[in-house]
């Protein structure tokens, strides 16, 4: 194997335990007779040795308590959140555009109250018209028959 | 490297739980503020860029399936999040000295006790590290002092193994010749 391949295996697969023992084996002889990919492997070792001695930092105590604030508080907001969320959404679902929305509304209430209306006085309107209609009774006196009109039900409440 | 940590953990701290959630974040907290220090070289960066992960793990954790592991998504989002930090900051603070490496020049001076040019010895490597490109600088920092292999480095950067490959031979190539004084040190 020449030098310039050993020395990429060597910055790579070789120092990080990459390479398949065939490709090793030949490496390593290559090495036992090159002083040069020795002098490199040797230069390798020397730098991960001084990065592996960089001392790792400890983590500021602060952090954590940053983090759980922020979770808290996050937490207080959610329930806000949820109907917020919704309300976002309808509107993203219906982008109505305000004044027509106003309109809307005012035909909704109008037309309701109609409906409404309708269904009321449609139930009572029997109950009036019997109320109205002039009460007729027919009465026999001495075999003949009489009719006699006694007014509507109003007016005889007035009497 | 971030140990394994328990389903069950995980899921309970998905459904909210806080004390399962800072279990979670005891074990992975030291490599993600580690990563973050080496990327963005400053403290205060690194703090938010810590904060901005956990904040990231909580609020997807819910949606996390279980499809890829639990360490390489962490490594995934360190890693973008230090990234994009870093590129920030460069914009934001061009020309201003930055604490962190002001505390390293003031710690070189050349009259230093003997103990402190040792320590400094290790600095200056840490320091060395800034002049690779992020992505070598990246690959670097996962392998050499994280431990990663070639396939958890490729999963968390998502990219092909070759270039994880490509990236730490030129990364390590110009850490030895800034070594042997080829290059200008900073």
């Amino acid at each position: 194997m020449k030098c310039t391949k050993v020395q990429d295996l060597l910055k790579s697969d070789y120092m990080d335990a990459e390479l398949n023992q065939e490709l090793r084996r030949q490496i390593d002889s290559h090495l036992e007779k090159c002083p040069a990919c020795q002098t490199l492997k040797q230069s390798l070792r020397d730098q991960r040795i001084s990065l592996r001695a960089i001392k790792q930092k400890d983590v500021p105590p602060e952090i954590w308590q940053n983090i759980q604030s922020t979770i808290i508080a996050q937490r207080l907001k959610e329930p806000e959140n949820i109907f917020g969320n919704a309300w976002e959404g309808l509107k993203r679902a219906f982008p109505i555009p305000r004044p027509a929305f106003a309109l809307a509304s005012a035909m909704a209430v109008v037309i309701l109250a109609l409906v409404l209306g309708q269904t009321i006085l449609g139930k009572r309107q029997p109950l009036t018209v019997q109320i109205a209609n002039e009460t007729w009774e027919d009465y026999q006196i001495n075999g003949e028959t009489y009719t006699y009109n006694f007014g509507t039900a109003l007016e005889e409440y007035f009497l | 490297m971030v140990n394994d940590i328990a389903r069950d953990i995980l899921e309970l701290a998905a459904k909210g739980d806080i004390g399962a959630f800072e279990q979670v974040y005891k074990t992975t907290s030291g490599f993600v503020y580690n990563v973050a220090w080496r990327v963005t070289r400053n403290s205060q960066d690194a703090q938010e860029v810590t904060q901005d992960v956990f904040m990231k793990i909580y609020r997807n954790l819910k949606s996390f399936r279980f499809r890829s592991s639990f360490r390489t998504w962490v490594y995934r989002i360190t890693v973008n999040t230090a990234i994009n930090r870093y590129h920030v900051s460069l914009r934001e603070n061009k020309g201003r000295t930055d604490y962190d490496k002001a505390e390293h020049h003031i710690s070189s001076a050349p009259d230093e006790p003997v103990h402190m040019q040792q320590a400094d010895k290790k600095a200056q490597l840490d320091n060395l590290l800034q002049q690779l490109n992020p992505d070598q600088k990246t690959c670097i920092i996962l392998r050499e002092i994280e431990g990663l292999s070639y396939q958890d480095i490729a999963a968390a950067l998502k990219i092909p193994v070759n270039t994880v490959r490509s990236r730490l031979k030129r990364g390590r190539e110009t850490l030895l010749q800034y070594a042997k004084g080829g290059k200008n040190t900073p």
